[in-house]
Parts: structure tokens; C-alpha cells; sequence
């Protein structure tokens, strides 16, 4: 049966001349889970919000969007309430009430269920979804994925028959990613809803994915299967970044795999024992230590537990450093500890060898240290990206000198917006002129490949990198191990309040057994020294070429 | 059809309250409590003309916009109590909810003074003086929220407005404070009371003056862009006028 | 307190009314003494060793409105002592000590009121009956939190990127704003989900996890029995009470007067059952 299905659609924002999605063609079937791909800024939140009526822009819409077999106007906005539910990237403009019980009933109530009905349906959810745990809670309390889960739990509740979700993991760490999909494949398969859902990195939803639509400059692609999609991509530079690492590994062999392990098979099917090839020494060695933390304990309150404890770290001039760990082990405390914000109760940190106390007044984050928060909208508190430039400089007590570095980003066409308009990629170039302004020695950036496309993902690192080789040194905390594997010289893993295992990166994810990249898990024992998924693809090509 | 029936038995029933019960107080409070019949009056008539607007208020339908500009800007004020603490005795909570008022109306304004009152209380502890505090407040956003067609246009007249409702809010709660102490309003006392409050009621006015001052310019550019932005229909004109 | 609380949320609160109600408003000096008395014991039950403090605040309320009000206040036969011009009489320091215990029971009854309704309760007798205000409520109650991190995190990022560490009205201003401005798009995005989800459709109701039960409605009976029998004869005149010109001969009048008692104490009655109750609870065993 036909769930939804639009025909000739294109869309124009109101107030602007350039046509935001135009002539997509598409229809979902009962059952389906549809991948939406495509870069930042190609339409994708646009059409995923244009398929539910109340929340739709404000824009001119022409051609038809056909709900159930009936024309989207005729739907009541009870029907679609019940039909359609919809759930967006971000987990805080979600959850509408303040307790995990009245979000998970606010939209029964909405209907006017009976009480008893609206508590019954509930528990049975929330059973379903094993929450229980944190039914009582306040939903400030929750962890990011678990905010997810509950905003998914509250849209099952309603038992829709569509579910609508756009990039519903760019926010999570891999654990609550990995929880999210596994209720949405269990949503599927044994209540048979079907799932439209946007997502930059596809990993975990490619393998039960029935349907591929690839959205560019507004037109749509749309592949009946994933094979197809994959063939295609291969050779096409921007859907390349949507294809799991599984399949890009296995796809020289003609035909991919999309699980870890069927790629694993594939691969030992197809190549015998690799020679393994000599490893090179780490070199940069006797680089200077740039800043050095010894023995740092920090706590929030008296009676509270330490965040930190035991904490020892240098971090060698000019080089990348990556702590990786999940989300709520206090990583992004750790960096404002190290960045001197917040002052650790006992133990030292050292700049240049000079402790952070001879740093007197401003001097430590004018021209040593700059901190990249979570979120790169905290630093902007004017009007227009301009305006807060203008301000660092005054601060610093230098006149202009950013048209030049936005000039070399290409980022001058922005200078004149405001700063929440603009995307998640360029308000994250943005934030590093910001930063660089104040032209420090040190950067210490929080999740920066958080929400990112994969282009941006590749532009934001090797921008870093750049920035490395000015002699630059870069401390970053992530979850995001491929990013990690890809750009990091040296790779550490917070847990516990302190660094553990800190190593080279193509060392410290070799070593990993969980806690590593995809191709790592695939070729430990083929190619072991291939992290990334450059790496690897570069070496079965090898292989194959031999 | 429906909506007509619900406002119709919403206005019936606030008429009821002014009309019936506000005098029925008045009755029941002198015949029961001879000695201390006004703080009886005071406090019966301050809940019911709560209890009167928020019962009208439920039966409006109002769009969702609404209701999250509410919590915010009552929630944003309850922030403001905090993040201002080290100012000693200013507080920025009515400025806040008088720009909500002049820019969405008296009814937004009410609502969000009265919620101010009463959440920030939920952390402050909850005492007599909630239901005085949320009509004071209250009426602070309403009568800012009835002007607020003059207020929006011009800035002296705005400031001036909201020294003038410090002022207000100040001799309210200090006939509240003479009630409770005395059960009637001795005029010596009253006199004592503002003259020793003298120092908060100037904290207030000057506070509301700093903070509206303050909080005009950015405040209405949000509010513009959310106009702009989210197309919620609010009359946000263009530029206020400069003095 | 687990006790008291089994019971519906509205029988709670309107019981403090009750009490209240009468014990504030009224002057005759027994009854005071009742609702002073079990409210100050209903607060040691509940609260223990931090009671005490509370308790001193009480009793310092009561001497200071003692000692102050003959200074305002001139009527009153009996002179104690002139004090300048006018007089400083007894029956002004024994009202001034009235009105001292009528705001102190207030404060007691408040204290206790907070121990045991919660916010919860406070928004569960809300929802069912004003459930969009109990919408609004709850939604200010998620908002707080979110704007504190918020404003903690632009306070962070703005000392990170070169700016002073100082507070001041200025910088603490604009980062409020920049607050402001942040949250305001984002609850408007709340504001869709709302509309995404159903909201604005008729009828809304209100899932509450307590109903109405016989209890309840016993409870609620027996409170408000025992207030209409206070109520009816304060209204008769048999409870008055002066003070001026001389105190007034009468006002024992036990019927009222137990009844009363028997309200203020009943909370006492469920606290200490359930200490019992704990003590020799079979799972400690």
C-alpha cells in the first residue's frame, strides 16, 4: 500500500527567488525505511517537513503530495496528528514538557484519549522501548540519546502508521545512535511502520534501508534499491561520503557487503594472508610540549564526584590530539579544565612551561588559548558574524584583519547574516576565524564534526590540519572515531576522569576492539594498518591490482 | 460554534466571580472574622480574580506559539532573579515581563507575570504573599500590555512607565506586608512601612528603568525576527522611535 | 509524609486552606494556640533537627510583634508604662503577641505545606482541572534548567574568546539577551513539534496517574465537616475575641474549639503512624 507520495514537487521559500526543491518525484510504500541523503543545504529538512502539513514552511508549493491515496489538503490535522509523526535532529526542541510520564502522554492527550487509555498505551510503550527507567524522571536529566529514545517513544505512542526523522543521530554519541536504530529496526519490523529518515552517516540504517532517495541542488535521485545506490555512488564524488565503510571496501569485489561481518567474509574470501608491511616510527617525538596538565582533579561541587581524576596529558606543539570517549564522560569538562575556564581543585597546568597563573589578567585566551564549544552558536552573541568579528578585534586591540582569513575560507559572503541563519558548516568555519582572531597557540574544539556533512566533515579537518602545520596545536574531544582515525596524530580514550591508552591514532584504533573504525574491525587481520576508509579502499585496490 | 458557546460560558462565569462572589467575600469576612475582616476581603478577592483569569484564559484556545512565549519569557525571568543576583536588590523580572506585554499584548503579559510569581516561588519557597505577588505582577503585565501601543512607539514615555509600575508594585506588596501585621491598614503603620521600604520601592523603580533600558533595543530585534522568521502574528512595528 | 501523600493532591492542599483560613484570620486566642501548636509539631515530626531553626524564627516573630505593636498602637486600659507621650498598654502587647502567633502559625503551616506538597502535586491538581495552565507550568519548569546550562555555556565561551572575567550589568546583559535570543528560536521550534503532535485539536484531556477514590472523598468530608462547624460558629459571634478597650471576658467555646484542635492535629496522626509503621515494617526483619 502507497503511504506517501509526491509528484512534481518544487518549492520556493517565501521571499526568496531560488527554487529549494524542484520537480522530486517519489512514493513510499507501507513497510519501507527510505534513506534520505544528501548534502547540507540540498532540501532535505525542507521536503521532510513539506510531507506534514502543520509543520510545513511558509513558501509556494506547486505539484502534489499524496497522503494514504488522498490529496495532503484533505487530511484533517487529527488524521495527520495520528498518521504522521515527526521527530528532528535536535534532542532539546523535542520534549515539550518537563517529566519523561507527561512527554510520553502529551500527544494522546492532544487527541482527547481517556485518561486510563492515555496511561495503558503508554506503559506499553515505554516497556516496549525499555525506559521504564527513566519514566519518573526529569528530562533535563537525560543523556542526549536518551531524550531521543523518549522523543521516539512519545511519537510511538501515537502509533503512526509514518515516521519522520531528520538526522535523528546527529547529536548522539555512538552507543545512543546505536540504541536509537535498533528501536526504529524494531518499529519496522514488528509493527510495520515505515520510516522516512535524513542521515549523514548511514551506517547503522544502510543495512535494513529498502529505499535510497539522494536529494542535489533540490532535484531528486531516487534508487529503488541500495545496490543501485551504491553502483552509482561509487564513482560520484558527493554521494561517495553517504556509503558505509563495508561497502566501500567490498565494493572493487563487485558486490557489496552492508554488514561488518559480511565484509569481513568477503574479504578473506577474496585475498589470501596479506605480507605485512613494516610499520615507521613515530618521529615527532621530541616536538615541544605545548601544554601540560599533571595530576588534575576537578569536581563540580564539594560533595560531588570527581570529573576529573588523576588527570596527566601533554600535548606536543603543532600536532592534533584527539580524546575520544562517549557522550556524558565529562570530555567536554575535561577541555574547559585544560583551557583554564573552570579551575581544577587540585593538581597543575603548564603553557609553554609556565604554570596558568603567570598568565595575568586576559593574556591566557588573548594570543595562547582558544576554546571551540559544543556549540558554535555560543559565540556569537551579536547581531551578524560581522559584528562579533569587529568585537574580538577590539578586544584584542587589532583593527580589521578578518577580511583577509574569511577571504581565504571563502566565508565573505556571510559576514553580513545573522549568525543563527546559518548552517551547521558555516557557522563552524565561522567560529574558527572567530577564534583564530584571537590568534592562539592552543585550540581546544568541542565535538567540531558534530551535525556536519561529509563535506564539511573533510573541509573543518583539513582546515585543522592546516592549522597544525602553522605549528598550531589542536586538542580535540569527539565520539566521532572516524573523524578521529582520519585527522588526529594521536588518539587517547577518556573514561574513568582520565586519559587511558594514549598512542599514535593508526596504533591506538588498531589496538581497539570496540572502540574502533569500521575498517579496522573488517581488515584487522587482512590490512591491518588501514583505519580509515580511504585506507582501506586504497588497499584492496592494491590487493587487486597485484 | 463550539468556541462561541465556551467563551460565552467563560464570560458568565467571570461576571459570576465579579458580581457574586467578590461581594460574598466581603459578607463572609465581616460576619466571620470581625477583628481581622479586610485581610480575609484582600486575600479572598486576590485568589478569585486569579482563579477568574486563569479560568478564562483555559477556555481561550490559543495557538502553541503563544503558550512557549509564555514559558519562556516567564522562565527567562525566573533566570534573570538568579543570574542578577550579585546586583544587590535588582531584579530584572518585571522589566522582562513589560516588554513581553508591550510587544504581545496584556493578556500574554498577565499570564507571564503571574507564572513568573508563581514558579519563581516553586524555588523560593511558597508563602502568603504568592497570589499578591502573581496579581501584582500580573497587573504589572497588563496594564503594560493595554498601553502598549503608545509604550512601543516611544522610549521616554516606556522607561517613564515602568518606573511609575516599580513604584506601584512596591506600595501593592507594602499594603499586603500592613494587612498580614495589622489585619486593617493603620495608617501610622502603612506610613512606617513605605517609609523603611523606601530604599526597596527606589530599587524597584530604578531597577525596572535600568533593565528596560537595557533590554528594549535587544528584545525587540528578537522579537521582530521571530515575526519575520516564524510568521506568528504578532504587531512588532519596525523601528521604535528615536528620542 | 509517603502517608499523607496517598492521598489526592486536592484533599492536601484544600486542608491547608482549611486550617489556614481560620487559623489566621481569627483572634480568639485558643484557637490560635491549637494551629501554633500542631503546626509546630507537625514541622519538628517532619523536619526534625532543621525544624529548630525555624522554630526560633517563629518565636522572634512573636516578641517583636509583641514588644512593637503598643508602640503604634495607644488603646488599652491596663498601662504599663508611658512611653513619651502615650501610654504602652497591656491589652496592645497581648494583641501585638496575636497577630505575632497568627503570622508565625503561618509560617509553620507554609513550611509543613512545602514538605508535603510538591511540585507535582501542585501540577497534578493544575492538570485536571486547568490543564493548559498545568501545560504552561510545566513547560517554564523544563525551560529553566535549559537556559541556565545555556547561559553557563556563553559565559564560558565568551571569557574563552578574549573577554574579561569580571561580572558586570553590561556584559551580563548581553549574554542574557544572546540567552534570550538563542532559546527563542528554539522554543518556537518546540512550538511545531507541539503542532506536529496534535496540539491545538478539541478536547484536550489530561492524563493524571491518581484518581478521586472513597478515601479521598472521606478525608475531604471529615475536613471540611470539622471547618463548616469553626466556620458556623465564628459566624454566630461565639468565637470573638477583643482586646480593646480590655480584654474581652469570653471566648471558650469547646465544641468549636476541639473540632479545631482535632483538624490541626490530624496530619500528626498519619506522620507518626508511619514512623511506627517503619519501625516494625516485616522487610527489616
Amino acid at each position: 500500500m502507497e503511504i506517501i507520495s509526491c509528484k512534481q514537487l518544487t518549492f520556493t521559500y517565501n521571499g526568496s527567488s531560488r527554487k529549494t526543491l524542484e520537480n522530486v518525484d517519489f512514493d513510499v510504500q507501507s513497510g519501507d525505511i527510505v534513506l534520505l541523503a544528501g548534502l547540507t543545504g540540498s532540501g532535505k529538512s525542507t521536503l521532510l517537513r513539506l510531507l506534514k502539513k502543520e509543520i510545513a514552511p511558509a513558501g509556494t508549493l506547486t505539484g502534489s503530495i499524496t497522503v494514504c491515496g488522498r490529496d495532503q489538503s484533505e487530511i484533517t490535522q487529527r488524521e495527520s496528528a495520528e498518521l504522521i509523526a515527526y521527530v528532528s535532529q535536535d534532542p532539546d526542541t523535542q520534549a515539550v514538557t518537563h517529566k519523561v510520564s507527561t512527554e510520553l502522554a502529551f500527544g494522546l492527550e492532544n487527541l482527547g484519549e481517556k485518561p486510563s487509555r492515555i496511561l495503558s498505551r503508554v506503559g506499553e510503550m515505554a516497556t516496549y522501548f525499555g525506559i521504564e527507567n527513566i519514566y519518573d524522571k526529569l528530562i533535563d536529566e537525560l543523556s542526549g540519546g536518551e531524550k531521543q529514545l523518549c522523543s521516539l517513544c512519545a511519537a510511538a505512542v501515537m502509533s503512526s502508521k509514518l515516521l519522520i526523522l531528520d538526522e535523528p543521530a546527529a547529536q548522539l554519541d555512538p552507543i545512543g545512535s546505536h540504541k536509537l536504530f535498533s528501536a526504529l529496526r524494531r518499529l519496522n519490523s514488528e509493527l510495520g511502520t515505515t520510516i522516512i529518515i535524513a542521515e549523514h552517516e548511514p551506517r547503522e540504517i544502510f543495512e535494513v534501508c529498502t529505499k535510497v532517495i539522494f536529494l542535489e541542488n533540490g532535484t531528486s535521485r531516487c534508487f529503488e534499491n541500495k545496490e543501485d545506490f551504491c553502483r552509482i555512488a561509487a564513482d560520484d564524488a558527493a554521494m561517495k561520503g553517504y556509503l558505509p565503510t563495508s561497502v566501500r571496501a567490498t565494493l572493487p569485489l563487485g558486490k557489496p557487503a552492508f554488514t561488518v561481518r559480511d565484509a569481513k567474509s568477503a574479504l578473506q574470501a577474496a585475498f589470501g594472508p596479506q605480507p605485512q608491511p613494516e610499520q615507521q616510527a613515530a618521529e615527532h617525538s621530541s616536538a615541544q610540549a605545548a601544554l601540560e596538565a599533571k595530576n588534575v582533579y576537578f569536581r563540580y561541587d564539594r560533595g560531588g564526584k570527581d570529573v576529573l581524576s588523576q588527570l596527566d596529558l601533554s600535548l606536543r606543539k603543532g600536532e592534533i590530539f584527539a580524546a575520544v570517549g562517549s557522550n556524558g564522560s565529562g570530555k567536554t569538562t575535561m577541555l574547559k579544565v585544560l583551557s583554564g575556564i573552570l579551575r581544577p581543585w587540585q593538581g597543575k597546568l603548564r603553557l609553554f612551561s609556565k604554570p596558568f597563573k603567570s598568565y595575568k589578567g586576559n593574556t591566557l585566551y588573548r594570543g595562547n588559548i582558544a576554546l571551540m564549544p559544543q556549540d558554535p552558536y555560543d559565540l556569537f552573541t551579536q547581531q551578524t558574524v560581522e559584528k562579533c568579528f569587529e568585537q574580538v578585534c577590539s578586544d584584542m586591540g587589532s583593527k580589521g584583519g578578518y577580511s583577509e582569513l574569511c577571504e581565504r575560507l571563502s566565508l565573505s559572503h556571510l559576514l553580513g547574516m545573522h549568525p543563527y541563519d546559518l548552517s551547521g558548516g558555516e557557522i563552524q568555519k565561522c567560529a574558527v576565524v572567530k577564534l583564530l582572531l584571537t590568534q592562539p597557540q592552543v585550540m581546544f574544539m568541542d565535538e567540531p564534526s558534530k551535525g556536519l556533512d561529509p563535506g564539511a566533515k573533510q573541509m573543518l579537518g583539513e582546515l585543522m590540519r592546516e592549522l597544525a602545520a602553522q605549528g598550531k596545536t589542536i586538542c580535540l574531544a569527539t565520539h566521532d572515531i572516524e573523524f578521529a582515525a582520519k585527522f588526529a596524530d594521536r588518539c587517547g580514550l577518556f573514561f574513568n576522569g582520565k586519559i587511558q591508552s594514549l598512542c599514535d591514532t593508526s596504533d591506538f584504533f588498531i589496538h581497539n576492539r570496540f572502540y574502533t573504525t569500521d575498517s579496522c574491525r573488517i581488515a584487522r587481520e587482512l590490512f591491518p594498518c588501514a583505519v580509515t576508509a580511504e585506507q582501506l579502499e586504497d588497499s584492496v585496490d592494491n590487493a587487486l591490482g597485484r | 460554534m463550539r468556541s462561541d458557546g465556551d467563551k460565552m460560558k467563560a464570560k458568565a462565569v467571570s461576571l459570576c466571580i465579579f458580581l457574586l462572589c467578590i461581594p460574598a467575600i466581603c459578607v463572609a469576612g465581616i460576619v466571620f472574622f470581625k477583628e481581622r475582616s479586610i485581610s480575609f476581603v484582600c486575600t479572598g478577592i486576590v485568589l478569585l480574580m486569579l482563579a477568574g483569569y486563569f479560568y478564562t484564559y483555559e477556555k481561550k484556545r490559543s495557538p502553541a506559539w503563544e503558550l512557549v512565549i509564555i514559558a519562556l519569557m516567564s522562565a527567562l525571568s525566573v533566570l534573570g532573579r538568579i543570574v542578577f543576583a550579585f546586583l544587590p536588590s535588582m531584579k530584572p523580572c518585571s522589566a522582562i515581563i513589560i516588554l513581553t506585554a508591550v510587544y504581545f499584548g496584556r493578556e500574554t503579559g498577565f499570564m507571564v507575570g503571574a507564572f513568573t510569581a508563581l514558579v519563581s516561588n516553586f524555588y523560593f519557597g511558597q508563602g502568603g504573599w504568592t497570589p499578591f505577588q502573581m496579581l501584582a505582577w500580573g497587573l504589572t503585565g497588563y496594564f503594560a500590555g493595554m498601553l502598549g501601543r503608545w509604550l512601543v512607539k516611544n522610549r521616554i514615555l516606556l522607561l517613564v512607565f515602568s518606573a511609575v509600575i516599580g513604584v506601584f508594585f512596591s506600595f501593592t506588596l507594602d499594603i499586603y506586608t500592613c494587612l498580614w501585621m495589622d489585619g486593617k491598614v493603620i495608617l501610622s503603620r502603612y506610613l512606617t512601612l513605605i517609609a523603611s521600604a523606601a530604599w526597596v520601592t527606589a530599587s524597584y523603580a530604578v531597577s525596572n528603568v535600568v533593565f528596560t533600558a537595557i533590554f528594549m533595543e535587544p528584545f525587540g530585534r528578537v522579537f521582530r525576527r521571530l515575526c519575520v522568521k516564524y510568521d506568528i502574528g504578532i504587531y512588532v512595528p519596525e523601528q521604535t522611535k528615536e528620542v | 509524609m509517603c502517608y499523607l501523600k496517598a492521598y489526592d493532591p486536592l484533599v492536601t492542599i484544600i486542608y491547608f486552606l482549611c486550617v489556614m483560613s481560620v487559623s489566621v484570620f481569627t483572634t480568639n486566642p485558643i484557637l490560635q494556640a491549637c494551629s501554633l501548636f500542631a503546626g509546630a509539631a507537625a514541622a519538628v515530626f517532619l523536619k526534625g533537627r532543621r525544624s529548630i531553626k525555624l522554630l526560633i524564627g517563629c518565636t522572634a516573630v512573636i516578641a517583636v510583634m509583641g514588644a512593637t505593636n503598643p508602640i503604634f498602637v495607644h488603646r488599652g486600659m491596663t498601662e504599663l508604662f508611658k512611653l513619651g507621650e502615650n501610654s504602652y498598654t497591656l491589652e496592645s502587647l497581648l494583641y501585638g503577641v496575636s497577630l505575632g502567633c497568627s503570622i508565625a502559625s503561618l509560617i509553620l503551616w507554609f513550611s509543613v505545606f512545602n514538605s508535603i506538597v510538591s511540585q507535582d502535586d501542585i501540577l497534578a491538581v493544575f492538570g485536571k482541572h486547568l490543564p493548559k495552565t498545568a501545560l504552561v507550568i510545566s513547560m517554564i519548569l523544563a525551560f529553566i534548567p535549559k537556559l541556565r546550562r545555556k547561559y553557563t555555556d556563553l559565559y564560558h565561551c565568551s571569557c574563552g574568546c578574549g573577554e574579561t572575567r569580571r561580572k558586570d550589568l553590561r556584559r551580563t546583559s548581553r549574554l542574557f539577551t544572546a540567552c534570550m535570543a538563542y532559546e527563542a528560536e528554539r522554543v518556537l521550534d518546540i512550538s511545531m513539534a507541539m503542532k506536529a503532535r496534535g496540539y491545538g485539536l478539541r478536547n484536550r484531556t489530561c492524563a493524571a496517574s491518581r484518581h478521586f477514590r472513597a478515601a479521598d472523598l472521606g478525608a475531604m468530608a471529615f475536613i471540611l465537616a470539622l471547618t463548616i462547624v469553626c466556620y458556623v460558629y465564628l459566624g454566630t459571634g461565639k468565637l470573638d475575641y477583643w482586646f480593646y478597650p480590655r480584654l474581652s471576658p469570653n471566648g471558650l467555646c469547646p465544641v468549636p474549639q476541639l473540632c479545631f484542635f482535632i483538624l490541626c492535629i490530624s496530619p500528626l496522626f498519619f506522620i507518626i503512624k508511619e514512623k511506627l509503621i517503619w519501625r516494625s515494617y516485616p522487610a527489616n526483619n
